[in-house]
């Protein structure tokens, strides 16, 4: 009688993870164990694969380049994901505050993420342009002359952090809010007949409550920023001078510019691991707090 | 819309087209000079024009006037991404049976065995006048491994641009490009109150060793040294330096500042007086023309020559394709003068092949000086199947080096050391 | 949190809002501009923001001469058609995994969050073959299957889940409903708000993806968006009159799909908030 029952139970778990894990396996697994094989190889794409042992792992190793696209990578994820938070947090609090026109804001707001990366781009080009762009515009009042924002190897890469806030701050915005709505109502109506004031309501409930909100999106967003490629590809294809190499545009040139399957390969392991590690990390670290 | 019924519908048109194929197999008749093959084939090509589809359409009307039992079908690949397009197509086992591509890129597919040697079609008899109009240079560009994989069919030629009322009014129209130091004297006059002397790419983006590689031509240098087992660049130091000083020198927009796109512009509004770019922008120059005179140029003579740059554009058949005869039959049609001269016209390329020289661009003066003073001295990139590796692992250097603090020996130092390297 | 915010904080609400909405549409002015104009220049010296005659032409053509529809109702189907079976798929695997004891959960939640780290860039190889194999390169199918397998939005509705009381489920199980029920009947409802963030960014994912489209169809009247508006753009002078004019009519029919999506969730989170 009891068997029975774990057994169902079981069953029924099951059932209801079936979809995914097909898909999952089939999709993913299989595809990543190939990758896995492809490590140890060379070619396969146009002609047939070669074993070529640890080849592939000595030169990953041995490269500069690589070091230098995952600290790009990590660089990069450092400056977009807290300025995203930050001004993603501020518009779901204001979006939550306001009744008239919230749909309408909502709707502008999340009108960036809709955008495929070329026209994401073609706007900054205008929007950056040395002489008309917008930004440039207000750098002549502010600081007397223009930014070189794409062609200076320091501000590159927070340029490119800026187009992924403004093309991501929608996603997470909408996020947050969802987060702040499904908050139960009754605690902060406790809360103000204690006397709570808005700001203590803000960081005493709201913030603590919303921490299994914060635990997925700060895993998420690792997870996403760490593969950073599109607006680079486009904007600066990893100039000047691999200032904005990151981690993905290097496996993407190694498999299709270089056509180097084998080694782009390697350099896809070399970034699930540095993904795991930080993931590893935050999760740990959230837990601690908790 | 129903899945399933779109699904099922697109398997009944494939089913559809195989009955079609099928069918003027059996029933059409030969029309004379043509009509031995049949079949279906595909080509891919990166596009030159808004309108190239319009065009190639052109082309393949015509083609069923003598081929009735060939149905082609044109698709393009994204410049930006066509290693992508083209690998996958490679690999997905059904690839475009013609392709058009670029001297940059062939060599490595054909050394992957993607390509067909096409040594013994451009051999045969029956072409031989065709193919004794394309001169021997455009051939070896062709030409490596041991096999002939494309037909060669257009060039683009990197040129600049001169704001001729800016030169004249520095008093240096006759002189800016009698050496490199008259150069820099012009892009020094002419620089101020908002126009810059000068411009050249920068962008890896933008392919901007284009630019570069003339000056390291008219020096005497190469990417690789004579036998391609080497770094042949060195001698390219002074050129490479003169470069550099030039964007010191402050007669530049801001490095990195502006695509090449947006420079164009900007000689486009009378801001820049020399200009680094390509030929098919006559063609919105001659749309749309400027306030100022304009003309086409190259770059100043070096010790050892004054060269142009260019890009060649091969017609390659896919060594998987199941009808090479059908797709060699339009590969020779396309590259036909008729059809490859109105091809070029619409979009301001140059043509290889010699016959057709004389008479093109008609009524087009800056694409015709290009066609017959500049298409001569082109002198093109060496096709290693690494080197679009090699241009694009070394070109990282020359961007640092552009923004100061490196000189001209050290970047063909650095250069080396990276070339010597992929080549092992 | 609903509580009545004061006057000072609604008013700095808006104004938070308005420079959102600023941020959020200036880029967009540019487009608008750019895709009435005549012109194959970016900017033209001095700059003309407003033109004189306002050039339909881009327009035009992009109706006329390019598959831009068929990318259009392309791309909208396999969206759509993935965000249908990626919510189901989901949401079932994310019930069980915040609320179903089972054996070896905690190793199906690690390899899931494991995979989730994979990125899909380095993929794309072993995927284009094995859609090959299948029998599904240039297929809608190539599109949709591949899409169904990021166990990432799991996790999004687990957080969603994970917050609802347990009490409720029990009370549920001891009147004798069915785990699937209880799925259904009282679940899905109380996370449509999770649900709603995890359509739309499926959706948009999906909507802007280029890389994938790119390699796994060729047929050009096949393809989706993406990949069509960057095929409108060749390398040597750019038509960016008409990539804007692309750029700017695809924004609308997503435009409607999101208003629609998000009044049809919000009315019923509303709902189900108010008697919860």
């Amino acid at each position: 009688m009891r068997r029975n029952y774990v057994l169902r139970r079981n069953l029924t778990a099951y059932l209801f993870l079936a979809p995914a894990l097909f898909f999952f396996g089939t999709f993913l697994v299989w595809p990543g164990i190939s990758l896995l094989v492809q490590t140890f190889q060379t070619g396969g794409v146009m002609s047939p694969a070669v074993f070529v042992g640890t080849r592939n792992w000595e030169r990953t190793f041995a490269d500069p380049l690589v070091l230098k696209t995952i600290w790009n990578t990590v660089r990069y994820c450092l400056m977009a994901i807290p300025a995203v938070f930050v001004v993603a947090m501020l518009f779901a609090l204001a979006l939550n505050a306001v009744s008239v026109g919230q749909t309408a804001f909502k709707t502008i707001i999340y009108y960036p993420t809709l955008q495929p990366i070329l026209v994401a781009a073609l706007m900054f080009t205008f929007v950056l342009h040395q002489d008309f762009g917008v930004l440039n515009v207000l750098m002549r009042a502010v600081i007397g002359e223009p930014v070189n924002f794409l062609g200076n190897e320091v501000l590159a890469m927070p340029t490119i952090a800026m187009v992924e806030v403004w093309k991501g701050m929608g996603f997470w915005t909408l996020l947050f809010l969802a987060g702040i709505q499904s908050l139960p109502r009754d605690l902060y109506h406790a809360a103000e007949l204690d006397g709570a004031g808005p700001w203590q309501r803000f960081f005493q409930l709201t913030l603590p409550l919303l921490k299994p909100t914060f635990f997925f999106s700060a895993i998420f967003a690792t997870i996403v920023n760490l593969q950073v490629f599109d607006s680079i590809f486009i904007l600066t294809d990893g100039g000047p001078f691999h200032s904005t190499a990151s981690t993905t545009w290097y496996i993407y040139r190694s498999l299709f510019t270089f056509n180097e399957p084998g080694y782009g390969a390697t350099l896809s392991f070399v970034l699930v691991l540095v993904v795991l590690a930080l993931t590893a990390l935050q999760s740990y670290a959230f837990r601690e707090r908790a | 819309m129903n899945m399933r019924t779109c699904f099922s519908s697109m398997t009944g048109a494939g089913a559809l087209a195989v009955a079609a194929v099928a069918g003027f197999g059996l029933w059409t008749t030969p029309v004379q000079g043509g009509g031995h093959v049949s079949g279906d084939i595909t080509m891919i090509k990166g596009p030159h024009s808004a309108d190239e589809a319009r065009f190639n359409a052109m082309i393949i009307e015509d083609f069923k006037a003598v081929e009735p039992g060939v149905n082609v079908e044109f698709t393009t690949y994204d410049w930006a991404n066509m290693n992508a397009e083209l690998t996958a197509g490679f690999a997905s086992g059904n690839p475009a049976d013609v392709l058009y591509l670029v001297d940059l890129i062939y060599p490595n597919y054909a050394e992957q065995g993607a390509l067909q040697d096409m040594s013994d079609l451009v051999s045969a008899e029956e072409w031989a006048g065709e193919r004794a109009l394309i001169p021997e240079f455009a051939w070896d560009l062709s030409r490596q491994g041991g096999g002939i994989w494309g037909v060669p069919v257009l060039g683009a030629v990197y040129n600049i641009f001169v704001n001729e009322d800016l030169l004249a009014e520095a008093g240096v129209l006759d002189t800016w490009n009698s050496s490199y130091a008259d150069m820099m004297d012009a892009a020094k006059k002419t620089t101020g109150d908002g126009v810059y002397g000068f411009s050249v790419r920068s962008r890896t983006g933008d392919f901007a060793f284009w630019d570069w590689l003339p000056y390291v031509h008219n020096a005497g240098a190469d990417l690789l040294n004579d036998d391609w087992s080497g770094c042949g660049l060195w001698g390219a130091e002074a050129a490479t330096q003169f470069l550099i000083d030039m964007h010191e020198a402050g007669v530049t927009p801001p490095i990195g500042s502006m695509s090449t796109q947006e420079q164009f512009d900007l000689f486009k509004g009378g801001k820049i007086a020399i200009y680094h770019g390509e030929t098919p922008q006559i063609g919105e120059l001659n749309a749309n023309p400027p306030p100022f005179n304009w003309d086409v140029a190259y770059a100043p003579p070096g010790e050892q020559g004054q060269t142009v740059m260019g890009n060649f554009g091969i017609l390659s058949i896919a060594s998987a394709s199941p009808n090479k005869d059908a797709a060699w039959e339009y590969i020779k049609h396309w590259a036909s003068g008729p059809q490859v001269g109105r091809f070029a016209e619409q979009v301001n390329l140059q043509v290889v092949r010699e016959d057709i020289i004389p008479g093109m661009f008609a009524d087009n003066e800056a694409m015709r000086k290009v066609q017959q003073e500049f298409v001569p001295r082109v002198k093109g990139i060496q096709p290693h199947p690494q080197i679009l590796k090699i241009l694009q692992s070394i070109w990282p250097v020359a961007e640092r080096a552009y923004r100061g603090g490196m000189t001209g020996e050290q970047v063909i130092q650095e250069m080396c050391a990276i070339t010597d390297e992929i080549l092992g | 949190m609903s509580l009545q915010p004061t006057r000072p904080m609604m008013a700095a609400s808006y104004g938070l809002l308005a420079i959102a909405a600023v941020v959020s549409i200036v880029p967009f002015l540019y487009i608008l501009s750019t895709s009435i104009k005549d012109t194959r220049s970016l900017f033209s010296y001095p700059p003309e923001w407003i033109p004189d005659q306002v050039f339909w032409g881009n327009y035009a053509k992009l109706l006329q001469e390019t598959s831009f529809l068929n990318w259009t109702a392309n791309t909208f189907m396999v969206g759509i058609m993935i965000t249908v079976l990626k919510l189901a798929i989901d949401a079932m695997a994310a019930y069980a995994l915040a609320k179903l004891d089972f054996v070896g959960k905690r190793a199906v939640s690690a390899v899931l969050l494991t995979a989730v780290a994979i990125p899909v860039a380095a993929l794309i190889i072993p995927l284009f073959f094995l859609v090959r194999d299948m029998g599904l390169l240039n297929t809608y199918w190539a599109l949709i299957l591949p899409a169904l397998a990021n166990p990432l939005g799991i996790f999004l509705l687990r957080s969603f889940i994970v917050s609802l009381p347990d009490d409720l489920l029990h009370s549920a199980r001891l009147d004798g409903a069915g785990e699937f029920r209880i799925f259904v009947q009282i679940i899905l409802p109380l996370i449509s708000s999770g649900l709603v963030v995890h359509a739309i960014f499926t959706f948009m994912l999906q909507y802007t993806n280029f890389l994938w489209p790119l390699v796994a169809i060729q047929t050009e009247s096949r393809q989706v968006l993406t990949v069509g508006i960057a095929s409108l753009k060749s390398n040597f002078v750019v038509d960016w009159g008409l990539i804007s004019a692309a750029s700017l009519l695809a924004t609308i029919p997503i435009t409607l799909l999101f208003l629609a999506l998000q009044r049809f969730f919000m009315a019923q989170s509303l709902s189900s908030a108010l008697k919860g």
